[in-house]
């Protein structure tokens, strides 16, 4: 005889299609939306390849479509050059300070995004004091405005997703490894080409990767240091807004293009690393070299020039947002001016900031984790569709996604635009994978016989979720929780879309406010940000035992 | 206290069946243990009595009543697992006590409890410490304590002593087994350890493949057993297949089962099989009447400290392992030695080739 299943409320299955509605209407509606639109004529409505035509077509577009393949490639290559080397040199030497090296390199990680682009600008702008001063030694050097500038701004913003993987990596290999290759006659350079690197090559790519896409999506930093190297983000935001007649469909179509230059890097990365993932049994320690004499300085040398420049323009933003100005310009004299006319002139933007992102955080944590559990405990057929539904985020840049809500979200059945809602959702959804992904990767990490020796000892499963498995989540839900607080809220390329004079964040305003020159105001917010990401920063230090996984 | 029965169950998992046609009847108060190699479906069936697996056919029932329209929860069977499964954020009093505070049991009663629990773990005063803080033996007797001390109509344990080292585990399965006795708690036990299994258990069941190859208690499973497998698999056991005529010294008459047995060779109904410990090394001459002797040459000797191992190879036929209690220095045969090997009539084994079923030959 068969025996019928056990009838209950069962709240997993109801948290998946929950789930499935959350990402369905916030997810693939918007980007079926921004599909349909670019195979569609703006005037008649009729179905066109028109709209691809044009954009892979006609100079304008591929102009910007080669230049950000050219940023997101130098992106990644000088966020490899840059985090490969100190990765090496923290992993496998004794180098003094390592921790204030990592978090240091976490601070350049998280701090807001364009606030790069905006101390470089203070620094190596045309009036730039560093400028000046290589100027007055008789270096001149090229402008900070255009792809190089670009390029700077992106190896030391993601040179810490490469850093942090490949020394979290380079940790794991067995130590005999290294020193058979060295029995066998390979040391040094030989050693490290031969067996080193080809180990941990599985997550410099997938550092590599996240470099890749980031550069490509970033809005901010192109915008506002591209001066006429147009992007395909900045395309597609430009075709949106333009005043004199904005063109969805082009806009679209810009925005498919640049979601499709992601997906094949991510299958490039897939494919390079198929059957190069190393399961490794960590018998011994890598050995770690004590440094002396010349050695000892080139290493020391690196580590903290990399470290250091990655984190001038934070230190360039606080200090400028104590000096005086008169509009655009820096006067002598510290004081807290700008500060008094941040606060008299745009509260809202801080505001605001807190309550979106807070909201948002709520959520993400609230949903990451329960689907987190289904995902890690209840695997099945709807599960899995879920968990691939939810890596689009990755490669769905901000501005895209945000272009998606406006099309999708601007009338009946749903109108949001203009509320902060369609803000706190659009960093929601952006946010919920990482959230998703960080909870499954906690539970992987508590036996699920514990979850089971409750419920056999007579705890009901909701009771026994809520007694043994919530309290041993904590921890991890806690560090994800601050981490989703700091992208939300500096998240800037998809609210500068959604945003209205209402609505208007700090990272919106302080961009406004870099082009607007009014560097003060700016810097006084950056300042603000920069403060809150710390303070978060420091909680996830304290409350997670791997200080670098809870970052990449 | 309570019976345990399992009747018709089946459980097939994608590709491989788990259970198959599982029937069981376990006394109230029985020490009941489920043995075999790794992939039997044993801890499929603990897991199934648990709540936890969802049989496809068949029924458990516990104390007299079916328990597979309740959960989990509610089926009052108290689990030991094999990778302990203690609360990590709890102390060891608190984990002690959690199956009593789920069963809302009144706080002055939970502590007196939990004292008496962990004073016969020998855990007395460890009630404030951190699991963390104690060795693999010491969280096996916590979850031990845990499962006991809310008094299960069945007590399950998952191979509870495989993550321990050898030591341990014999000092803590001495105590499992007292522990049970002076309760009295019908326990279900998992294990794929024979000696272990011999050692604690009323009855043994063997389960092969989803299947029960016999159930009984250690003697007979041992003595008697129903099947090749469960010949092969408690204890050591030489198969013979096949015994060359012209290496037979024998005085036993021709027609004697053995030899039509043996003789045959694979054309023949029945294997035959001989623990090592039947196997008599006879000097070369000697004849005894009860035993069939074979001519054999040592090919390898193995002092274990209790006994001696020896490999005897009959030349055309199989290489035979001889264990020999007590050895005498004086007493050991040299490697290359001609030796006859007695196999007494009496100490032999047959199964049917085809179905490995435990025959009679007459």
């Amino acid at each position: 005889m068969t025996v019928p299943r056990v009838a209950r409320l069962d709240l997993w299955r109801g948290v998946l299609l929950l789930a499935f509605a959350v990402v369905g209407l916030l997810l693939v509606y918007p980007l079926y939306n921004i599909f349909a639109a670019s195979f569609l004529d703006n005037e008649t409505g009729a179905l066109t390849l028109a709209n691809y035509r044009r954009v892979l077509g006609h100079p304008y577009y591929q102009t910007a479509i080669v230049n950000s393949l050219v940023i997101g490639l130098g992106g990644m290559v000088a966020a490899v050059a840059l985090g490969v080397p100190l990765a090496y040199c923290v992993a496998r030497h004794k180098v003094r300070g390592r921790a204030v090296i990592t978090t240091l390199a976490i601070l350049s990680l998280v701090s807001p995004p364009f606030i790069g682009a905006y101390a470089w600008i203070t620094m190596l702008g045309s009036n730039g004091w560093l400028r000046g001063f290589l100027s007055d030694l008789g270096l001149e050097l090229p402008s900070i405005y255009g792809p190089l500038g670009i390029l700077l701004v992106f190896g030391l913003k993601f040179y810490p997703f490469v850093f942090l993987l490949t020394v979290g990596a380079l940790n794991l290999v067995n130590a005999s490894l290294e020193e058979a290759a060295e029995n066998l006659g390979a040391t040094g350079w030989r050693k490290l080409r031969m067996v080193t690197l080809p180990l941990v090559l599985p997550a410099v790519s997938a550092g590599a990767l996240l470099a890749f896409v980031l550069s490509l999506a970033d809005f901010g930093t192109p915008s506002i240091l591209g001066r006429g190297y147009r992007v395909l983000s900045t395309t597609a935001y430009n075709l949106y807004t333009s005043e004199i007649g904005g063109n969805p469909g082009l806009a679209s179509t810009a925005s498919i293009v640049l979601i499709a230059i992601s997906l094949v890097a991510v299958a490039a990365q897939k494919r390079l690393v198929a059957r190069r993932e190393y399961a490794s049994a960590l018998t011994r320690r890598p050995a770690v070299r004590s440094l002396e004499g010349v050695r000892s300085w080139v290493v020391h040398g690196l580590c903290y020039l990399i470290v250091g420049v990655s984190s001038l323009p934070s230190v360039v933003v606080v200090y400028n947002s104590f000096r005086n100005t008169s509009g655009p310009v820096f006067k002598p004299g510290l004081g807290l001016d700008s500060y008094r006319k941040v606060i008299s002139d745009v509260p809202d933007a801080i505001v605001n900031s807190f309550a979106f992102s807070s909201a948002a955080v709520v959520l993400v944590v609230g949903l990451g984790t329960l689907i987190g559990y289904v995902l890690a405990r209840r695997p099945g057929i709807a599960a899995g569709a879920l968990d691939a539904l939810l890596m689009i985020p990755y490669v769905v840049p901000g501005v895209v996604l945000g272009l998606g809500f406006v099309v999708s979200f601007n009338g009946p059945p749903i109108e949001l635009v203009g509320t902060g809602a369609i803000i706190v959702l659009v960093i929601f959804i952006r946010r919920l994978p990482y959230s998703v992904r960080s909870s499954v990767s906690i539970l992987r990490q508590i036996r699920a016989s514990l979850e089971e020796a409750a419920i056999n000892l007579g705890a009901s499963p909701s009771r026994a979720f809520v007694k043994v498995t919530l309290p041993l989540m904590l921890p991890g839900v806690l560090a994800g929780a601050m981490m989703a607080f700091v992208t939300a809220i500096n998240e800037l390329s998809s609210s500068i879309i959604l945003y209205v004079g209402g609505t208007v964040t700090m990272p919106v305003r302080i961009y406004l406010a870099v082009l607007d020159g009014e560097f003060g105001t700016a810097a006084a917010l950056s300042t603000v940000l920069l403060v809150t990401t710390g303070v978060a920063v420091a909680i996830v230090l304290r409350v997670s035992e791997s200080r670098e996984g809870s970052f990449v | 206290m309570a019976t345990l029965a399992l009747r018709g169950l089946h459980k097939r998992f994608t590709g491989t069946v788990a259970l198959d046609a599982i029937d069981v009847e376990v006394g109230s108060g029985e020490f009941f243990t489920l043995l075999g190699p790794s992939g039997c479906g044993k801890t499929t069936l603990l897991r199934t009595v648990a709540g936890f697996v969802r049989q496809d056919a068949g029924e458990v029932w516990i104390d007299g009543a079916c328990v597979d329209p309740l959960s989990p929860d509610r089926r009052d069977t108290a689990m030991v697992f094999q990778d302990y499964a203690i609360f990590p954020h709890m102390t060891v009093g608190e984990n002690v006590g959690f199956g009593l505070r789920t069963r809302g049991v009144a706080r002055a009663e939970i502590a007196r409890r939990v004292r008496e629990a962990l004073a016969t773990v020998r855990l007395s005063g460890y009630e404030s410490r951190m699991p963390h803080a104690l060795s693999g033996g010491q969280q096996q007797r916590v979850g031990l304590a845990r499962a006991m001390v809310v008094r299960p109509k069945v007590l399950l344990m998952d191979e509870p002593l495989s993550n321990l080292d050898a030591k341990l585990r014999v000092e803590l399965r001495e105590d499992i087994r007292d522990i049970q006795r002076s309760l009295g708690i019908t326990t279900l036990y998992v294990t794929h350890d024979q000696e272990e299994a011999l050692v604690v258990s009323d009855r043994i069941c063997i389960m092969q493949g989803g299947r029960i190859e016999q159930v009984g208690a250690a003697w007979d499973v041992y003595k008697a057993p129903a099947t090749r497998f469960v010949a092969g698999f408690v204890g050591s056991t030489n198969f013979i297949e096949h015994l060359p005529p012209a290496e037979l010294e024998t005085a036993v008459p021709d027609g004697q089962p053995l030899l039509r047995a043996v003789t045959a060779g694979s054309g023949g109904e029945a294997l035959v099989a001989v623990r090592p410990e039947d196997v008599r090394l006879l000097p070369a001459q000697a004849r005894p009447a009860d035993m069939v002797v074979v001519r054999a040459v040592l090919e390898k000797v193995t002092f274990t400290g209790r006994e001696a191992l020896y490999l005897a190879r009959v030349a055309g036929g199989p290489t035979l392992t001889v264990s020999e209690a007590r050895p005498t220095r004086e007493g050991l045969v040299e490697v290359g030695a001609s030796v006859g090997l007695g196999l007494p009539l009496g100490a032999l084994l047959y199964f049917d080739r085809a179905t490995g079923a435990r025959i009679g030959l007459g």
